[in-house]
């Protein structure tokens, strides 16, 4: 999974609906020009040529390591306010 | 209050913060918690403080509800919506105003808000997805219901296919095959797998049925807090809109949306009618908010209605819009506000401005619900009060 901004022709921008693995985001910001921006999670990295070659610009804000860094971070958090809990043995958090 | 100051605090923690909210004899005249008639899957209670003069007694007084935390990995919405319980109780008792940034609620407007408004806020809607996803690290979005057992066919992946996606499970257009031409046409999913999955019935889950029994108290206004986008949505959300000249009617019952917006929009192309002038009224309210937030931390939210890019069924705030209409019964302005650039925002970086977004653009909305709104379809637009 990633987070992205997509910029360009309103039209491509919304004829991205309903491929798999694209989900956009409600709200669309006008950049003048005919030009709109978009925010989207794609499921794979593989998507993102796909979505250029429709003349698309793509920005990835979050990529899946930048996600896996703040997961990681976010049970470390956890660990240190609850050192007592026990880790789920099936995968591995310490639940509140 | 307790909450702490260095991650962002477990559900079970923000239950407890409400619950102290309520206990504490400052607040005992105009802050009561009690808890949502349903338990979770994982058993959790979740629970909402109402805040106001409870001897204020007038009729007229608008209902407001805030919700956040339907998304299990969108982390700063239940914990900006507990502080604002907390900022807004303290301003009141010690006739202060609130100012984030250069947004400000006058010391007055805060005792109008409190003294004229019946606040309902639900910090924590989906208890179980927000402490798994706070304990994993990973960015899930729907409920812990377990997964169906056989896996419907295309379906392998067990974990994949636990839960229900809250804000795809209330009852307007929710089995959008009978509502839309396509299943493309809209970002909603009858696959377990899926992050968007509807769930087996409108109202199936807890959480929802748990904002529902809210909603059923007729607010004037609602907003339900999400990530991300640094959007305010207001309606419609199910399709584009068609204003029209008079009274919103009832949804159309018919297969005939298309999910298209300009530019795309095909020749008669389907749009859902709404009043012109309750849309105006939303559009000033949704502009308000946005406003609020570019002057809390310099970032202006965009204000849009939800179908643009793409159409969504099932969702909190259209069903909030819709469930009256064609009644004469008030009409919910119903908003979702979606904070932040993405999921799990860093608590110690990016949780402050967000969290003075958030609340920024909702105290801009309750100032200007202090004006009774009486009639199903008549707007509220006064832009007064905080800014």
């Amino acid at each position: 999974m990633l987070i992205i901004e997509i910029e360009g022709a309103p039209e491509a921008i919304i004829g991205l609906n309903g491929i798999k693995g694209i989900k956009l985001q409600s709200g669309l910001r006008d950049l003048g020009g005919g030009r709109v921006r978009a925010s989207a999670v794609l499921a794979s990295a593989d998507l993102v040529p796909e979505i250029e070659a429709r003349s698309l610009v793509v920005r990835v804000t979050m990529d899946e390591s930048e996600i896996e860094r703040r997961g990681a971070a976010q049970r470390e958090a956890m660990r240190r306010a609850f050192p007592d809990r026990e880790p789920d043995p099936e995968d591995g958090s310490r639940k509140p | 209050m307790t909450l702490p100051s260095d991650r962002y605090p477990t559900a079970e923690e923000i239950h407890a913060e409400l619950v102290a909210f309520a206990a504490d004899p400052r607040f005992s005249a105009i802050c009561t918690v009690s808890d949502l008639p349903e338990r979770s899957h994982e058993n959790r209670a979740t629970n909402f403080v109402r805040i106001g003069r409870q001897d204020a007694g007038s009729p007229n007084r608008n209902r407001v509800l805030f919700t956040g935390g339907v998304h299990a990995r969108e982390w700063a919405p239940p914990t900006a919506l507990t502080n604002l319980i907390s900022v807004l109780l303290e301003a009141f008792v010690a006739s202060s105003a609130i100012s984030i940034g250069n947004s400000t609620c006058r010391a007055d407007h805060v005792r109008q808000i409190i003294e004229t408004v019946d606040l309902f806020i639900m910090p924590m809607v989906n208890p179980d997805g927000y402490n798994f996803s706070l304990s994993t690290g990973t960015p899930w979005r729907k409920n812990r219901r377990p997964a169906p057992s056989p896996l419907p066919p295309g379906c392998s992946d067990a974990a994949a296919a636990i839960g229900v996606d809250i804000n795809r499970n209330f009852d307007v257009l929710w089995d959008f095959d009978l509502f839309y031409l396509s299943p493309s046409a809209v970002q909603s999913s009858k696959d377990p797998c899926e992050d968007i999955f509807i769930g087996s019935a409108a109202f199936s889950e807890p959480e929802s049925r748990n904002v529902r029994s809210l909603l059923q108290r007729e607010p004037a206004f609602y907003v339900d807090v999400h990530m991300f986008g640094r959007t305010v949505l207001h309606s419609w959300g199910v399709e584009e809109n068609l204003p029209v000249s008079a009274a919103t009617p009832a949804l159309n019952p018919g297969r005939v949306r298309d999910g298209t917006t300009p530019p795309n929009n095909p020749p008669n192309a389907y749009r859902e009618p709404i009043d012109s002038s309750f849309l105006g009224g939303i559009e000033a309210l949704a502009n308000l908010m946005a406003d609020a937030t570019g002057l809390a931390t310099g970032r202006r939210y965009t204000p849009t209605p939800g179908a643009l890019p793409v159409s969504i069924s099932g969702a909190a705030d259209d069903f909030a819009f819709s469930r009256n209409l064609g009644t004469s019964r008030l009409l919910t302005r119903a908003f979702t506000l979606e904070c932040g650039t993405g999921f799990l925002p860093d608590f110690v970086t990016e949780h402050p401005n967000i969290e003075r977004e958030v609340q920024a653009a909702l105290l801009a909305l309750l100032a200007n619900a202090v004006t009774p709104v009486t009639t199903a379809s008549s707007s509220s637009n006064s832009c007064r009060g905080c800014s």
